[in-house]
């Protein structure tokens, strides 16, 4: 690893830090909201629907945002240990980010629009007078500025590994996977951070057309377009970017787990043909997405979902692997940062256990649309990407390592934490197991006691994530030395 | 670097394009896939070379302070585009000889000229960042054209039309595949920091900072 | 600063001028250009003489005081002809119906005089019910036909199966013979409304 080259590269510490206090701070925050929503559920709570739709909305759409953003802090972080990084466009990127949160925030509370964050064609056009027409633009408009945004994050990233490893093949360390070459080998981070480049790149040019085209089809009606291929187009965009945000991730895993176990993570062939697969996986579904005729038939689609949940496994058995191997043996200390991400690798690993089980059992969970749905992504989100993002921010004030300890309240944090989000995910898979819908504002007589549990649960996990976030301001002046 | 013997093939070539796309006029404009992906895209190439000629000749066109960071030229070329993107336009160069005339004038020297002169010294992230909508816009421009169900031109057929939306999907996934494919595989390793630096002339990779 | 202002400038000037070749983002086709001018504009439009279905001679005019309703079909068209005379079958129904009747003519002009002789014309009436009273089938001379489709904006374009493309819509005249609206062959509820005011 080239923490000491020459280059010195640097990693942007002042400005992570602003991106993951944010972070931070929206992740509580949508939280509440969700609480809110499973209280409204649960009918502890009296929301009215249309309330409940742009508090879906905001949810949605801020937690795959923030999800990305926590992301996207961390992977350029680490990757500017490794290569001369320009520091203005991180600036760019965040400064476009908020600003596509304010377009969005205005939308929804202002404009009151509610039809989900994933911008369902044509759903934002019709709102049977919910919202307006400026409402739905601005909601557009803000996706179009995150993708911008991170348009930018990713050119730069490309750049700077493209010229420091002479072209996207080697950084992604293809030499290695396929001619098990191990000179120049680049490190886990570079091929983490260009497979991802490479994949969710596509992913916003794509994304892009489908806003412009949502946006022309907001003000010209006449330009009708087929609403099923800009579904598909959708999902598959929102499905590639939220799991490119683990991705970015667990970058965190590979370059701090080693500070604790004193051995690097190195890149093994294994590792780079873990790597490899995915890309290829998500490659292998994008032309399927993107040249399916006009009506797909059922079968495509299912074959399309089970490849988009297939893509991560062989990443995450080789992630999960190495870490077990790497920690056994090793006599860690544990602390917080440790200890969450330790925690969001396994939450990553348990929350592919329902996705697999949709993929290869019961195709039918995924197409119904119950809580099973929430159930599984929810896990290895809250458990998995967040999980990570808080170990990255506890590691980025934990101070001087040899000072650093497990304190009474961070053990209290990830414990409650886990036990919150634990039973909180596993209400949602027992909902959904017991057919229960999911976007219902309003459930049932039946459904309510399992609602107000999963409430509870909620409420303790909340609690976990505001003593992580504390913890971080309160640490703020602090930054961690190896 | 460009020899004087190669300076006068390009000063040809763009003269050829120009008398040919003159020439083939109606032929080429009979059908809109010809029209938008041939003609357009050729007198593009002439106001291209028109320019690289030019530079060589008067390097201060190419060095020109007010377009320092290529911006104002791109800007230029970004309207001209949006200009000859609009049906109206199209349609126009078809039924009045002054469109006509101004698209043989305006998409030389207002969309491939200062292209030329602009395109080398934009920042990479500014020409990634270009590349990258091009592609975009190309995909909506084939979403529109394939599904739309009015017709946007009025002197094309619908079926034209849709062949059109098609062209624009292959040309949009070959030109993705010939870009990506380059920055996959770079042969000459080191200097493939410059997001596509290699369309450049005369090999340098710099830029305007 | 240089380069500032002048990409400042220039993307002033982009703007205007986009703006001003769509109508102010109104129009970006050139059929949305031709209806937002018939409404802001109201060009004057050429009234030539057709010979109708019974072989007279009549003007495309509407009468003193009047309205009139224009169509461009021709007879030999599969599709969109027939539905727009569908169309203006219905729109006379429903103009009687609202008492409006009276001050309304109703002209389907052919573009294919050359084939379209008094004989076609008649059939076309009679499939869809043009009376040659208040509604009426004729052809203009062929030397006519330039100016009528170029004064109207109709582009006729042919297609591969012998026939014709063309933008088709019912075009609203006034008594001084001015276009004042133009609507989708299917929008009779427009037209009505139109007429009444
Ligand atoms: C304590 C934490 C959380 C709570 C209480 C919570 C609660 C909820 C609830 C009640 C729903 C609606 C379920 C339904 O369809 O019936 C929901 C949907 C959703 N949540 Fe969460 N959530 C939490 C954390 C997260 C996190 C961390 C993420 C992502 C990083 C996330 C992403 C989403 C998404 C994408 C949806 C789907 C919205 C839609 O269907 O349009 N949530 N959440």
């Amino acid at each position: 690893m080239s923490m000491t080259s020459t280059a010195a590269p640097s990693p942007q510490t002042g400005a992570v830090k602003v991106a993951m206090l944010i972070s931070g701070a929206v992740f509580v925050l949508m939280m509440l909201v969700g609480v809110l929503m499973r209280a409204a559920q649960g009918d502890l709570l009296d929301l009215d629907p249309a309330l409940f739709y742009q508090l879906m909305t905001a949810h949605g759409a801020g937690m795959v945002g923030t999800a990305g953003l926590s992301g996207a802090a961390i992977m350029w972080y680490f990757l500017g240990r490794h290569v001369a990084l320009t520091r203005w466009v991180f600036h760019i990127f965040l400064a476009l980010f908020l600003l596509g949160v304010v377009l969005i925030l205005g939308a929804i509370f202002l404009g009151g629009f509610g039809a989900g964050w994933t911008f369902l064609f044509p759903l934002p056009a019709i709102s049977g007078g919910a919202w307006d027409l400026g409402a739905a633009a601005a909601f557009l408009l803000g996706l179009v500025s995150i993708g911008v945004a991170f348009l930018l994050f990713y050119l730069e990233a490309g750049r700077a590994m493209i010229s420091a490893y002479g072209g996207l093949g080697n950084a992604l360390g293809w030499p290695l996977a396929f001619g098990g070459s191990t000179e120049n080998a680049p490190p886990p981070t570079i091929i983490a951070a260009a497979t991802v480049t490479v994949f969710n790149t596509l992913g916003i040019v794509v994304g892009a057309a489908v806003l412009v085209v949502s946006l022309i089809n907001l003000y010209l009606p006449e330009f009708a377009v087929d609403a099923l291929l800009a579904k598909n187009m959708i999902f598959f965009f929102g499905h590639v970017f939220i799991n490119a945000s683990i991705y970015m991730a667990v970058i965190a895993v590979y370059e701090v787990v080693p500070e604790y176990t004193g051995r690097p993570w190195k890149s093994s062939r294994i590792f780079a043909l873990a790597w490899a697969s995915t890309l290829l996986f998500v490659m292998a579904v994008y032309p399927h997405h993107l040249l399916q005729d006009l009506v797909m038939p059922g079968w495509m689609l299912i074959m399309g979902q089970v490849i988009s949940y297939l893509s991560g496994i062989p990443l995450l058995a080789v992630t999960a692997f190495s870490l077990i191997v790497y920690l056994k043996g090793s006599d860690i200390r544990w602390d917080l940062a440790a200890g969450l991400l330790v925690l969001g690798v396994a939450g990553w690993s348990v929350g592919s256990v329902p996705a697999i089980m949709d993929g290869m059992i019961s195709v039918n969970k995924v197409m119904h649309n119950t809580q099973w749905v929430p159930g599984h992504f929810h896990i290895y989100l809250l458990l998995g990407e967040v999980a990570m993002a808080f170990g990255f921010m506890a590691w980025l004030v934990r101070g001087d390592v040899a000072q650093s300890r497990f304190t009474t309240l961070d053990r209290l944090g990830i414990w409650v934490y886990i036990a919150g989000a634990g039973g909180f995910t596993l209400m949602f898979l027992i909902s959904g197991a017991l057919s229960v819908p999911r976007r219902w504002a309003v459930h049932m007589e039946d459904w309510l006691t399992q609602d107000r549990i999963a409430t509870g649960f909620a409420v303790l996990a909340v609690l976990g994530a505001l003593i992580f976030v504390l913890r971080f301001v309160g640490g703020l002046g602090r930054s961690s030395k190896a | 670097m460009t020899t004087g013997f190669q300076r006068c093939g390009e000063f040809a070539l763009a003269l050829l394009l120009l008398l040919l796309c003159a020439a083939f006029r109606r032929t080429l404009e009979a059908d809109p896939v010809t029209h938008m992906l041939v003609q357009l895209p050729a007198l593009a190439w002439a106001g291209w070379l028109f320019a690289g000629v030019a530079s060589v000749r008067r390097p201060r066109l190419e060095a020109a302070p007010t377009n320092a960071g290529g911006g104002a030229g791109l800007l230029i070329v970004f309207f001209g585009i949006v200009f000859w993107m609009l049906p109206r336009s199209i349609d126009g160069a078809l039924t009045s000889p002054e469109i006509e005339a101004a698209k043989f004038l305006t998409v030389p020297f207002l969309v491939g000229a200062p292209l030329r002169l602009s395109w080398y010294r934009a920042h990479p992230i500014l020409r990634g960042f270009l590349l990258s909508n091009a592609l975009s816009m190309l995909g909506v421009l084939a979403w529109l054209y394939m599904a739309a169900p009015i017709r946007v031109c009025n002197s094309y057929l619908v079926e034209d039309q849709q062949r059109l939306g098609l062209a624009f999907l292959l040309v949009a996934l070959s030109l993705a595949a010939i870009w990506g494919g380059r920055l996959f595989f770079k042969p000459d390793g080191g200097s493939a920091g410059d997001l596509l630096p290699d369309l450049k002339a005369n090999g340098s990779t710099s830029y305007d900072t | 600063m240089r380069p500032f202002l002048a990409i400042l400038a220039i993307a002033l000037m982009g703007v205007t001028l986009i703006w001003q070749v769509t109508d102010g983002a109104r129009a970006v086709t050139a059929e949305g250009a031709r209806r937002l001018h018939a409404v802001e504009r109201t060009p004057t439009m050429p009234s030539p003489y057709l010979t109708d279905m019974s072989g007279k001679t009549v003007r495309l005019q509407p009468d003193v005081g009047g309205v009139a309703l224009v169509e461009f079909i021709y007879t030999a068209c599969p599709t969109i002809c027939r539905y727009a005379g569908d169309s203006f079958a219905r729109l006379k129904g429903r103009l009687a119906a609202a008492g409006l009747a009276k001050g309304v003519r109703m002209f389907s002009v052919s573009f294919d005089p050359l084939r379209d002789d008094p004989m076609a014309l008649s059939d076309y009436a009679e499939t869809h019910g043009a009376d040659g009273d208040i509604w009426k089938v004729g052809a203009p001379a062929v030397t006519d036909l330039r100016g009528l489709l170029s004064g109207y904006g109709v582009t006729v374009i042919a297609d591969r199966f012998d026939g014709y493309e063309h933008n088709a819509a019912i075009h609203l005249i006034d008594e001084r013979n001015r276009l004042v609206g133009i609507f989708d062959i299917d929008d009779i509820d427009g037209v009505v409304e139109a007429i009444r005011r």
